[in-house]
């Protein structure tokens, strides 16, 4: 009872692991195997670069996903596209990341990060018309909570005539407190490079939890601390750079609706971006333009 | 062991209002819980303040909410009231990671709670809904409270 309370008023949280360290894709074996797409048709390397992220929730229509994207103003120009919640099953012929992927000219890399029922396999992917390179992934620190799930970064060089650009691409846990969100975030941008691109779904809820089951939305509302901002300011810390408004929603969810997904670019000045509302999934992707030719 | 003291006890007219009540309580004006006190002012009215200090998972949080105790309407041990008042919070998220120093912020705020109480000659129970209102929009808050009467 003692330690029950304790518990409860301390957080009830505790990291289980502490994760992996960056281990090539090609190294991976098993049930959850990544995956590699052939390097596209080459392409001169552009002087304006757009990366996106979309969480795509399992991608369970992949031909209505392609057509969203491609009548997508901004989406569809994509050169770069970080892809949360992708899922492979064994029962079909093809994996929905090589599908989507092909359907919109370009290659992949896909990390599955937990397994799921009926055969299945759950992760994040890095989609570019431009060669992928140096693809590996970690495993986040994992957190002993609710509904916890295994947390990925997969990261990956775009090949930008031959130039590199470090791109991670992450799906954090839901019901983190602030500074835990940092502790499974930080590893996603350690070991990677200068000049880097980071951003997926952060999963950035605005408040804080007790006992990882009960948000503090009311001091939250009078403090105005939310995790979004948070999570900016340890990125504007480590000279990273976004683009959208801070008040900006990406998910469609009523209760939820505020600022989960977001990009960040350190070395490359960001140009512009916006959040873009393309049907398809239950979030909204977001994007932003670097400037590779002021450097 | 409450209910059963509780239910032993003689009913309470309107006028039993407690002049002083020292509480604690979980979920509400406070954050995840807190300690309080309430002076009465008026026969349907308190002056109050709760407190706390909370540690969760590092990240430190105070608050102090200074409030007006209204009772609505009465009837033997049981009341409704209203509460109307301020929120302050401090919240410190101290840094886990090297490459980071952690962030504070300040808030000030208003609270608006309509909540149930259960009086009895030493103790009081409350059920309250509260609405927080600052510059991270509205947000609710549900809490319990157990006071005693000195």
């Amino acid at each position: 009872m003692k330690a029950a309370l304790l518990g409860l008023l301390a957080g009830c949280v505790d990291i289980a692991n502490q994760g992996t360290d960056w281990q090539a894709l090609s190294a991976i074996t098993g049930e959850l195997v990544p995956e590699v797409g052939p390097d596209p048709d080459p392409l001169p390397a552009p002087c304006s670069l757009r990366i996106a992220t979309f969480n795509v929730h399992f991608a369970d229509d992949v031909d209505n996903l392609v057509a969203q994207i491609r009548a997508s103003t901004f989406l569809a120009h994509a050169d770069v596209l970080f892809v949360q919640e992708i899922r492979r099953y064994i029962s079909e012929p093809t994996s929905r990341v090589s599908r989507l992927a092909t359907a919109l000219g370009m290659t992949w890399a896909y990390a599955p990060a937990h397994t799921v029922d009926n055969g299945g396999v759950h992760g994040v992917a890095i989609l570019s018309k431009y060669p992928l390179a140096a693809t590996a992934m970690r495993q986040l620190p994992y957190f002993d909570q609710l509904n916890a799930e295994q947390r990925i970064a997969l990261r990956a060089d775009v090949m930008l005539d031959g130039d590199p650009l470090h791109l991670v691409d992450v799906h954090l846990d839901t019901r983190l407190v602030p500074t835990d969100r940092i502790r499974q975030l930080n590893p996603a941008l350690t070991d990677v490079g200068a000049r880097m691109v980071i951003g997926g779904d952060l999963n950035t809820l605005e408040w804080t939890w007790v006992a990882d089951a009960v948000p503090l939305t009311g001091e939250q509302a009078v403090v105005g601390q939310e995790q979004a901002k948070i999570v900016d300011d340890f990125f504007a810390y480590n000279q990273f750079e976004r683009a959208v408004p801070d008040d900006v929603v990406t998910t469609r969810a009523p209760i939820v609706s505020m600022r989960l997904d977001d990009l960040y670019s350190r070395g490359l000045p960001v140009t512009e971006g916006a959040v873009e509302h393309v049907d398809g999934s239950d979030h909204w992707p977001v994007w932003f333009d670097l400037d590779r030719c002021q450097m | 062991m409450l209910i059963a003291w509780c239910l032993g006890v003689p009913r309470l007219t309107a006028a039993d209002e407690p002049k002083q009540v020292v509480y604690a309580e979980v979920l509400g004006k406070a954050g995840e819980y807190g300690v309080g006190y309430e002076h009465s002012i008026a026969p349907r009215l308190s002056l109050g303040v709760a407190g706390s200090y909370a540690l969760i998972r590092d990240q430190q949080l105070v608050t102090i909410a200074p409030y007006i105790h209204i009772r609505i309407a009465s009837r033997n041990e049981h009341s409704l009231f209203a509460e109307v008042g301020a929120v302050f919070v401090h919240s410190h998220v101290p840094s886990p990671v090297a490459n980071w120093d952690g962030m504070t912020d300040d808030g000030g705020g208003g609270l608006l709670s309509l909540g149930y109480q259960h009086t009895t000659p030493r103790f009081v129970v409350r059920a309250t809904v509260s609405a927080m209102v600052g510059e991270g929009g509205v947000g609710p808050a549900i809490g319990l409270t157990i006071g005693v009467r000195p």
